[in-house]
């Protein structure tokens, strides 16, 4: 068993690499006029900080160690230094030159400057391969980066979000299994009754139930018949648990909601092949009741594929909080993916994907564990 | 003597053929007795194409005019499905929406039944090393969920703000006159990104599913028949593997097309994909969340039109596989 695990971990490796060049590549698909939207959607301050920055690099290379220390008038000197030389690239006479093409002058520059750090940050001044290297190796280090905006850590945000996505999806798996399980063996039990059509045709209706619909009617109804608003700010489970599960608990029942459609009908299936089996004829024939034979010897035995399904069920879970991230105002790492693809800061996108990426693939890898250790005669090889 | 006849009663044997269209007509209808609710997710999908390609006859109203004596009304005879929060016809606003719908979800089925025909029968008949190696290719693609590639990929695809996709550009930001017949080339540049990404993404699941299907095709005694004859393999795949599979094949679109139309859905509700013009997703996003709580049909109409026409999608595709594929039952 430990071999098989430990194997199983070795093939994650190449699968690892695979998704890592995938969605670098994904960044090197950008167009090539990609780096200059991202400056034009960027706000002033992150040139303004480039043309600081750019100050700060003369400075240095003139002899001052600490930029901080550098006084006014040596600064001033050195950014009008810039500001003339790019008048002459544009055919101006930088004594004439008025204030105003003086502005766009430093414009220009820290425009450049901001292009050629974003180009620097994502990579795209060297080739695929070099920057694939530089990012992995980083990477298993445990350090993803910094944000092109305002150069925050991105593994601090992660190390915030994780745990509170990681709630979310434990009490929506809590509630699909809640739903899925006696909705599934009930309606095995009554085959072909109008129980097991009513529970049928809901879990299809719940697969199709789109979450932002549903969180939607959530909301306005809980203000249209009980006058209750959710929190609007997440407060941590052990710094308030009043307040974060009430903000967590009906996302997380919705999330339940549409896993419970999948699980619901996979756990009616394994239930009716089990019951066909030989061994429930003989419990009934010894005379046991219904319900006994069924919880203890039926219900035991089909469990045993579910428990799989809900282990792959962990890409949906995440995938489905996106949504009810965006909605309810949790500081999911979902959310974290969205506001990055709106602000484009490549790096989280790339760093989120991969951690995602693990997440799914280890989470696969303790199904086929349990799957082992729950049914015996399964033999990983 | 008694005529063979009237002794056996009716002579199927020599009873006439009934013309195709009779047949189809009556398998149709068989289909629709012995189950109604798939007959009601086909019904559900010829409507959306329908309603989708004659949506200028079909909408009683422009689905982008503000009309701002009517804001916020709740249904009546002029307004069906009453008025947004500028005045705009829901009605028509959900019919013009089910031409993203219908090509988006069509669209997408498309290429996701031609990329994971392409990679499962591939992966699946040749077997062996390549087989092994396609099949951790698609373990890499399946290692996203999907809504976050679909983000990811939607999100590259559109950053280009003039050339954007392969010099297909993002089209205009605000979405088309009506009355004029360029909606197509209005949304056509968006459209194509979000059913490349979905296409892309969503075929990675349905390849293993074709996978499975090839590999039982291929146990069979007569594909050994073919290869003892000299067959090549273009013709064993193409003329002994594929009809064999179609019905997996049929059956994988149907239920893959309420994904499809989901994930499209979500997108448009988080203000990505097809944004300049009326879609379903996009009417429950917005100020509509703030305003649902005193106008509650703001938010029904666009949610049941995407739930019944998932709900119906899945339904139809639930009785097509107990009609046309055994095997495949339980696996969803």
């Amino acid at each position: 068993m430990l071999q098989y695990i430990i194997r199983r971990l070795i093939l994650m490796i190449p699968t690892l690499i695979g998704v890592s060049l995938l969605v670098i590549l994904f960044i090197r698909l950008l167009p090539g006029d990609a780096v200059e939207i991202l400056i034009s959607q960027s706000e002033v301050q992150g040139m303004d900080q480039s043309f600081k920055q750019l100050v700060d690099e003369r400075l240095v290379k003139a002899g001052f160690t600490d930029p901080g220390t550098v006084p006014r008038e040596e600064r001033v000197r050195v950014q009008n230094e810039l500001i003339d030389a790019q008048l002459k690239r544009d055919g101006l006479d930088p004594a004439t030159a008025t204030a105003a093409q003086r502005q766009t002058a430093q414009n220009d520059i820290a425009r450049k400057a901001y292009g050629d750090r974003i180009r620097r940050d994502i990579g795209l001044d060297r080739n695929f391969i070099e920057q694939w290297w530089d990012w992995t190796s980083h990477a298993v280090r445990g350090d993803f980066g910094t944000t092109l905006l305002g150069g925050r850590s991105i593994n601090d945000e992660l190390r915030r979000r994780i745990p509170v996505s990681t709630e979310l999806g434990l009490i929506g798996m809590f509630f699909g299994v809640l739903i899925a399980l006696p909705t599934g063996i009930v309606s095995a039990v009554k085959q072909d009754t109008w129980a097991d059509y009513v529970w049928r045709s809901t879990a299809i209706a719940m697969l199709a139930l789109p979450s932002f619909f549903a969180a939607t009617l959530v909301i306005a109804l809980a203000a249209r018949w009980f006058d209750y608003s959710f929190p609007v700010f997440y407060e941590q489970l052990w710094d308030d648990p009043v307040s974060n599960l009430e903000l967590v608990l009906v996302p997380g029942f919705i999330l339940g909601i549409g896993l419970s459609g999948t699980l619901m009908r996979l756990t009616r299936a394994q239930m009716l092949e089990v019951l066909r089996q030989d061994y429930i004829r003989t419990a009934r024939a010894k005379g046991l009741g219904g319900w006994p034979v069924v919880m203890r010897h039926a219900v035991r035995n089909a469990l045993i594929p579910v428990v799989t399904i809900i282990g792959l069920q962990v890409p949906v879970l995440i995938g489905g909080s996106l949504v009810l991230e965006q909605i309810f105002a949790i500081p999911g790492i979902a959310q974290y993916l969205f506001l990055s693809i709106w602000q484009r800061e490549y790096p989280a996108i790339i760093a989120i994907n991969m951690i995602v990426a693990l997440v799914i693939m280890v989470s696969n890898l303790v199904v086929d564990v349990a799957y082992a250790y729950l049914d015996p005669r399964v033999r990983l090889a | 003597m008694a005529s063979l006849e009237t002794t056996l009663g009716t002579d199927y044997f020599h009873a006439p053929v009934p013309s195709t269209p009779v047949r189809l007509l009556r398998g149709a209808w068989r289909f629709t007795r012995r189950k109604p609710l798939g007959a009601f997710g086909a019904f559900v999908l010829i409507l959306i194409v329908v309603v989708g390609a004659f949506s200028p006859w079909v909408a009683t109203h422009s689905p982008t005019d503000a009309d701002l004596s009517a804001v916020l009304e709740g249904p009546s005879t002029s307004h069906w499905f009453g008025t947004d929060f500028n005045g705009r016809d829901l009605f028509s606003r959900i019919v013009y929406g089910a031409q993203i719908t219908a090509l988006v979800g069509l669209g997408t089925v498309v290429l996701v039944a031609f990329i994971s025909l392409v990679v499962g029968v591939t992966s699946g008949y040749f077997g062996g090393k390549f087989d092994v190696g396609v099949q951790r290719l698609v373990d890499i693609w399946l290692s996203f969920p999907a809504i976050f590639l679909i983000l990811t990929l939607v999100a590259v695809l559109q950053s280009g703000a003039s050339s954007g996709f392969f010099g297909l550009g993002r089209g205009p930001e605000i979405g088309p006159n009506p009355n004029s017949g360029d909606w197509f080339w209005y949304t056509f540049p968006r459209t194509t990104i979000v059913v490349l990404a979905l296409g892309v993404v969503l075929a990675g699941g349905a390849s293993r599913v074709v996978r499975s299907a090839v590999l039982a095709t291929k146990a069979n005694p007569y594909i050994e028949a073919a290869v003892v004859l000299g067959a090549a393999h273009p013709r064993i795949i193409l003329r002994h593997i594929l009809p064999n599979i179609m019905p997996t094949i049929i059956v994988l679109a149907t239920l893959q097309l309420g994904t499809a139309i989901l994930a499209e859905a979500t997108i448009s509700f988080l203000g990505i994909g097809v944004t300049n013009f009326p879609t379903w997703g996009q009417m429950l996003s917005g100020r509509t969340r703030d305003l649902a709580e005193s106008n509650l049909h703001l938010a029904l109409v666009p949610g049941l039109a995407i739930f019944f026409a998932v709900f119906g999608f899945n339904m139809l595709g639930d009785a097509l596989r107990d009609v046309l594929d055994p095997r495949m039952r339980g696996t969803r």
